[in-house]
């Protein structure tokens, strides 16, 4: 998957951005163009929203470039074409309608948004996420993968698995991760968004629930963005204006659901999504 | 002047009270400074701040990997800082698997180095993690190199605790200012004023007399029953702020397990006071 029209070359020849105005540790971007060089595994340039060039390490395998390509050189490609990019997994409720589940690193998306899949839900993508806009002007996300990305205690005993029935894989440093293939429940194409889920930790007991309101929905989209520095070298200025202008202005709820770090809540907070988002 | 100023200790070493101080000194308003907004955050091991300038995922690294990006991330973190940044920092002095230092000199203005009795520290870790204090004796002994992993944190290696003491003290090579628990019970005044002039700061009397009074234990633990503290593990069974006195470990750690962590650090403890 990936943007429509993309093109991927691999292996490429792929040069420097030495003059880029924006940089990190293992980025450099300039208008149209991101550089990312992945350790021991590849050197992603992408170009205009619709080229991917690849230079693979010697040693890489070919899976591990492949992994890498589904994180910042994807967004990369979306944020290219002025679609603003967020950190979060989507579900597609009962009525087929987009259920965001933005969040930090450990936020709790992934686990999350396979809770709600094992209920019957449908999955449109996991940890990022394009919001667009269609035609009509409502805000739409984009699916990606039909896959989810978990650590193996998410995947472990009967008691705590939220990934019964699916296709799971080792993969990741030393084996570190899960991915957990969702194929026969995958949305595949883009869906009005119904409600977003901003989720965090913290450590008191109590699963908080609290609403976003006013002049804080359009703070809220921005703070949800995924590699917030690449997303404001990449994305052009009106087009992320418009997006987050119409999500903050429309009537799509935006709620804050903090968990409890320290105890398995999946069940608790799949209820919680479920009765919120009516479905 | 732009550059870092490491708060570097092993972990329960009064890192968190001198970042309390330092808040209240540097915000220099008319109430105590809120526990929850302190200098020194998310510190030199926050994934956050890893994923964003590393622009992929530490979780998606190998470990090592990830320690071979760190000096790049500081350097990213430095550049983006408009005036001195103070980073929390939990992990032993170390060099990463280039041969690079983990906490680079380019842009180190200088390290603030907490140390307290590790017999003090015993008990604190305990509690802290959740752990028999038997299992907090031979963490600090070096029966494991890292801290748990705790939810937001890349891998910190901290080794044993004289490993730690030594890395920054004399193996790092950058201005360290060695500040003693104890003498920050005894004389805070004066053991915060020497960070105060150390860091470069304008030195105020009143400002930190003021400081030293808003970092009060019992202010400390008033705001984490009130609000909570976002840095208390999850395993800790009570509150973060606990008893912070000197000496606590007579009544703490029984005393086959003081002479464990005597033999295996005595000459560390004996040069910093910490004789019989």
């Amino acid at each position: 998957m990936g943007p429509d029209g993309c093109v991927i070359r691999c292996p490429a020849s792929v040069g420097d951005l030495a003059a880029a105005p924006h940089s990190g540790v293992l980025w450099r971007a300039a208008p149209g163009r991101l550089l990312l060089e992945v350790p021991d595994v590849a050197r992603y340039l992408v170009s205009d929203g619709n080229l991917v060039e690849i230079e693979p390490c010697g040693a890489a395998a070919a899976g591990e470039v492949r992994r890498f390509l589904r994180m910042t050189p994807t967004a990369a490609l979306y944020l290219q074409r002025g679609i603003p990019v967020l950190h979060a997994a989507v579900a597609a409720d009962r009525a087929g309608c987009a259920v965001v589940l933005a969040g930090s690193s450990s936020a709790g998306k992934s686990v999350l948004l396979a809770a709600l899949v094992q209920r019957g839900w449908g999955l449109l993508t996991d940890d990022l996420a394009p919001v667009t806009l269609d035609d009509a002007g409502v805000p739409v996300a984009v699916p990606a993968w039909p896959e989810t990305i978990l650590w193996p205690d998410a995947v472990g005993g009967s008691a705590t698995s939220v990934a019964d029935g699916a296709d799971v894989t080792e993969f990741g440093p030393s084996g570190s991760r899960r991915a957990v293939g969702w194929g026969f429940r995958f949305v595949d194409e883009a869906r009005p968004v119904r409600a977003i889920w901003w989720l965090g930790a913290h450590r008191f007991d109590p699963i908080e629930v609290r609403g976003v309101e006013g002049v804080s929905r359009f703070e809220a989209f921005g703070a949800m963005a995924y590699h917030p520095r690449i997303a404001s070298a990449l994305l052009d200025r009106a087009s992320y204006l418009t997006v987050a202008g119409t999500v903050a202005g429309s009537g799509i709820p935006i709620r804050r659901l903090i968990r409890p770090r320290g105890r398995w809540t999946a069940g608790e907070l799949a209820d919680i999504v479920e009765e919120g988002t009516g479905s | 002047m732009s550059g870092i100023v490491w708060l570097a200790s092993y972990p329960k070493s009064g890192n968190t009270w001198l970042r309390v101080l330092l808040t209240n000194y540097l915000r220099d308003t008319c109430e105590p400074a809120d526990i929850n907004t302190l200098v020194g955050a998310p510190g030199a091991g926050s994934r956050e701040s890893f994923d964003q300038w590393a622009g992929v995922e530490g979780s998606a690294l190998d470990a090592n990997v990830v320690d071979r990006l760190r000096p790049q991330v500081y350097r990213c973190v430095a550049r983006d800082a408009d005036d001195t940044l103070f980073l929390k920092v939990h992990d032993a002095w170390a060099r990463v698997d280039t041969g690079e230092p983990m906490f680079p000199a380019d842009v180190t203005l200088g390290a603030i180095y907490i140390i307290r009795n590790p017999l003090d520290v015993a008990g604190s870790f305990a509690h802290h993690w959740g752990t028999p204090i038997e299992a907090a004796v031979e963490q600090m002994c070096g029966s494991a190199e890292c801290l748990p992993g705790l939810p937001g944190q890349l891998r910190q290696q901290v080794g044993s605790w004289s490993h730690h003491v030594r890395s920054w003290v004399d193996d790092s090579g950058e201005p360290v200012h060695v500040v003693r628990y104890e003498d920050l019970s005894v004389d805070p005044c004066r053991a915060f004023g020497d960070v105060v002039t150390f860091c470069g700061l304008d030195y105020d009397a009143e400002r930190v007399k003021k400081a030293v009074a808003f970092s009060s234990l019992a202010e400390l633990q008033r705001q984490e029953a009130s609000a909570g503290f976002g840095e208390r593990s999850m395993a800790a069974p009570g509150g973060f702020f606990r008893r912070g006195e000197v000496g606590s470990w007579c009544d703490e750690l029984p005393c086959h397990l003081a002479e464990r962590l005597t033999a295996a650090h005595r000459e560390t403890m004996e040069r910093f006071g910490y004789g019989s």
